[in-house]
């Protein structure tokens, strides 16, 4: 539940090149699979995302929407989420929010979570930089309902809004809002799946896209939401060796999914 | 005499005015310093809450886990993992009393391992109390989303793990960068459920 240090991670990707042919050489050589994957080891911890970015100097605000599609956590350890971010780029600097599973709590529940790095809760007190369980949903292979995962950040107050309106949970009638006091100024907006261990599966299968669809940010404080097209971001998908991604064009969607499935 | 007295008015006005600007860049400056003893943070923070929501930390006990029974005059709930000086603030939670239709306290203990039904987990402590999550309060001048947990009466379920987890927030494992450590390693999510239909409401580790 972060975000790829893009500008760096490029850097580094190319210095290490051949180390990474080799390591997706072998990645592919071996034999994986949902089945494998689902309570196998989590052998290799590392950070991995299917997305877009978009760095701006005055990203204020994120906003999409989502739906669950089978994700697959590995062991104990693995993790799988998809969330809106807004942050200023540093990788421990962000207010998102979105869906998480998480091996070590469940394996069929994909929770509802906000989550922010150096932030304060609005009484002054050290808010966790650990996620916060908003709501809890069933796993479901085929939901046709969106949730909505925003975040936008009020410069008046210094404060940013963590907003999820669920839409998979009949049960929540409201929207699930978490307030943080932000200690840095956001400077761009994300929109991800993650996973932490290979093993681990971005949401979405081949035949059923989990789609991050309606994506806006908010440039200016107090401005309007403005749709974002993939074609006006920049995609990170090439660290995970699983990954699939398509743009749906010009209606500010894209879909992500796990090749292996 | 006319001149004099209009030189004086002027001398008053720009000395005024130049002890205005001194005295703005004054609160400026202070302004400034507060945010910064906000950034380092040990002590004394800003406060946007609400006073009718306001919760603070000093006004109760602290302690690093959910207490089997809550003291009066509540206890503050600590995250285990440090961070700029201190401690997060997981939750407030004051004594409360049953509510008609409640579930037991084995119900509910119940109810949060079918939620959280990972490998190894057990309930270590259920208890009732009135929750207060800081981080559903808002700033002053907004109102509380209708399913904010701020004085709500709920169970307090502490699901233990069989094996510390990590739920860093780091880009890489272990490493800090800025202001804080962003590892972060818990042991226990504190599921808080509604008293009466066992349903999830919110959960924090810790």
């Amino acid at each position: 539940m972060t975000r790829p240090k893009s500008r760096r991670s490029l850097v580094v990707a190319i210095a290490a090149a051949p180390l990474l042919l080799a390591l997706v050489g072998t990645a592919i050589s071996l034999p994986a699979g949902p089945a494998s994957a689902q309570g196998g080891t989590c052998t290799t911890y590392n950070q991995y995302f299917d997305g877009y970015q978009h760095n701006n100097t005055t990203g204020y605000g994120a906003r999409m929407n989502t739906r669950h599609v089978s994700p697959v956590v590995c062991g104990a350890a693995g993790t799988s989420s998809v969330w809106s971010m807004i942050t200023d780029g540093t990788g421990t600097d962000f207010a998102q929010s979105g869906e998480l599973m998480n091996a070590a709590w469940s394996t069929t529940t994909v929770y509802y979570f906000t989550e922010c790095g150096l932030c304060d809760n609005t009484d002054g007190s050290i808010q966790t930089s650990a996620p916060v369980n908003k709501g809890a949903v069933g796993q479901q292979s085929n939901s046709s309902y969106n949730d909505e995962y925003s975040s936008w950040f009020t410069p008046s107050t210094g404060v940013t809004t963590q907003q999820i309106a669920p839409a998979n949970d009949p049960t929540l009638t409201s929207n699930l809002n978490t307030y943080s006091v932000m200690l840095f100024t956001p400077s761009e907006y994300d929109f991800y799946g993650e996973v932490h261990y290979p093993e681990s599966q971005m949401p979405g299968i081949t035949s059923n896209h989990d789609v991050l669809s309606s994506i806006q940010g908010l440039s200016s404080p107090g401005g309007s939401w403005v749709t974002q097209t993939p074609a006006m971001m920049q995609p990170i998908y090439d660290t995970f060796p699983y990954g699939g991604y398509t743009s749906y064009g010009s209606n500010g969607s894209f879909g992500i999914w796990d090749t292996r499935d | 005499m006319f001149h004099k007295s209009l030189r004086r008015r002027t001398l008053t006005f720009v000395s005024a005015t130049i002890f205005m600007v001194m005295a703005g860049m004054m609160i400026a400056i202070n302004i400034t310093s507060s945010r910064d003893q906000v950034m380092v943070r040990t002590t004394a923070r800003i406060n946007l809450a609400a006073p009718a929501y306001r919760k603070l930390a000093s006004t109760s006990t602290t302690m690093r886990s959910v207490p089997s029974t809550i003291p009066a005059g509540g206890v503050t709930v600590l995250g285990g993992n440090a961070q700029r000086g201190g401690n997060p603030v997981l939750m407030y939670l004051d004594p409360a009393t049953s509510v008609t239709g409640m579930i037991s306290q084995a119900e509910a203990g119940a109810d949060a391992l079918a939620i959280d039904n990972g490998p190894g987990l057990s309930v270590t402590n259920a208890v009732l109390a009135s929750v207060t999550l800081p981080s559903d309060v808002p700033p002053a001048g907004v109102t509380p989303s209708p399913s904010a947990v701020i004085g709500t009466t709920a169970w307090v379920v502490t699901v233990t793990s069989p094996a510390p987890v990590s739920m860093s927030t780091c880009s890489v494992p272990g490493s800090s960068s800025n202001n804080y450590n962003c590892a972060v390693v818990v042991s226990n999510n504190y599921m808080v459920l509604d008293p009466t239909t066992g349903a999830f409401l919110v959960s924090t580790f810790g």
